[in-house]
């Protein structure tokens, strides 16, 4: 017999008993019941198609988005890279970002020349130069730098054609520029000088209409002026008064002012009489 | 698909009772399992529960093609961690290949012949031990013993080869 057979007949026989077993199961299921399973764990699979899928697409349109950035005048992919853009403008005009872009697309178009001048290809060179023509009709915000480059690109420019073209639209970009500068700069905000100034401003005119003796019009009325004096001077008041009684009713007026101005305890003023 | 596999996958969804069934399909072996390396019943039986309540806990990760080897594997670990916890190693292998009581009454032959071969098998290095019980008393294959022992199936069958070798030559020699 081999030692394996007989290694076998060693197995145990004892086994858990009926009443254990129950137990322990009961055990573990109520375990099991109080213990709810955790959740599966963050997996890539469910959403390994559409990673993949996505992946592929990046993958695909990642040289192409290259190769469209690279493409010049003339080249096959460029009435595409132009689609694009035509797409570009659209939304940059929703956005709000439209000189943004006005000035984007025309440095695009004074690169792509700069790279046919390198590339030596006449036909593309001439149609960049169209390009940028086109492009720089239309209004092109901060004008200056852009002439610039084209100038500079002029020089480099092997064809008379091209020099031209490119004279067309360095002359249409300086008209702009002229255009920008000429226009009325809209007013500064009031700063504090201007403020302090203006206040000043006031001041003398206001003493100009003193000195041609305009008079203005009162803003207290007569009777508040009388009061005032009243407050200000009150024993030329009471004398006033007194006068005035006097005058309707016939009485000693020096008489009346003795014991008038003993009840009123006011220093006696008529001597000064 | 077998009974297993089915309630695998209901307690995989989180239903207890179809657990509670594969319990009942695998506590016994994976007790014997326990009892043949523990010197305590009541240890192999807390190891025994312990290992379901673990398979439960990992049961939506079991990917393998054979559940009990599975429960090995989570046993085997339990058992080094009671050992390593309680420190008593020393006992591994006291109960081992005890010769079981049926085969005591066929006669006094057999029975001797079973003591001298536990007693030589318990003379072997802790892996051969190991190699020898998970694939003639549990009865595993090489793959399933390697992923209970955390080794290779190549290990398991050179192992398993120069330990039945050396048993035949102490089986001779005697």
């Amino acid at each position: 017999m081999k030692p394996e057979e007989k290694i076998k007949g060693l197995k145990l026989k004892e086994s858990l008993s009926k009443t254990r077993k129950s137990r322990m199961k009961r055990e573990v299921v109520y375990y099991a019941n109080t213990n709810p399973l955790a959740d599966k764990r963050f997996s890539l699979v469910p959403i390994l198609p559409a990673v993949s899928t996505v992946m592929a697409i990046a993958l695909l349109f990642l040289p192409v988005s290259i190769l469209l950035a690279q493409s010049t005048p003339g080249s096959q992919l460029y009435p595409l890279k132009k689609f694009i853009e035509k797409g570009e403008g659209a939304v940059a005009s929703v956005t709000g970002q439209k000189n943004e872009f006005k000035k984007l697309r025309v440095e695009r178009r004074v690169d792509e020349l700069e790279k046919t001048i390198l590339q030596g290809n006449e036909e593309s060179q001439s149609l960049a130069a169209k390009e940028v023509v086109e492009t720089a009709s239309e209004k092109v915000p901060d004008p200056e730098p852009v002439a610039r480059r084209i100038k500079e690109a002029q020089k480099k420019a092997p064809t008379k054609e091209v020099k031209e073209k490119l004279g067309e639209a360095i002359a249409q970009l300086e008209e702009d520029a002229r255009d920008a500068s000429s226009s009325p700069t809209p007013l500064p905000e009031p700063t504090e000088s201007s403020k302090a100034a203006e206040a000043t401003q006031e001041a003398g005119l206001e003493e100009e209409i003193r000195s041609e003796n305009i008079t203005a019009v009162p803003t207290t009325p007569p009777e508040a002026t009388e009061k005032v004096e009243a407050i200000e001077n009150p024993e030329a008041t009471v004398e006033a008064e007194i006068k005035e009684e006097a005058g309707s009713e016939n009485i000693s007026v020096e008489g009346l002012l003795k014991e008038d101005i003993k009840d009123l305890n006011i220093p006696d003023i008529t001597g000064k009489l | 698909m077998s009974d297993v596999e089915k309630w695998i996958r209901r307690a995989q969804k989180g239903d207890a009772q179809a657990f509670g069934r594969l319990f009942d399909r695998f506590s016994n072996d994976i007790f014997r399992y326990a009892l043949s390396r523990m010197y305590n019943r009541h240890a192999a039986e807390d190891v025994t529960a312990e290992t379901f309540k673990k398979t439960w806990e990992n049961i939506r990760k079991y990917k393998h093609k054979n559940f009990r080897a599975y429960l090995y594997t989570i046993a085997h670990n339990l058992i080094i961690d009671f050992y390593r916890k309680s420190s008593r190693l020393e006992r591994i292998g006291e109960r081992d290949f005890e010769a079981n009581q049926e085969n005591v009454e066929d006669g006094l032959y057999r029975t001797q012949q079973q003591k001298r071969l536990a007693a030589t098998i318990r003379k072997l290095g802790k892996m051969e031990r190991e190699v020898v019980r998970l694939r003639f008393v549990e009865e595993l294959g090489a793959k399933e013993a390697a992923k209970v022992l955390g080794k290779s199936a190549v290990w398991v069958r050179v192992t398993q080869f120069r330990t039945l070798r050396k048993l035949r030559k102490i089986l001779d020699e005697t």
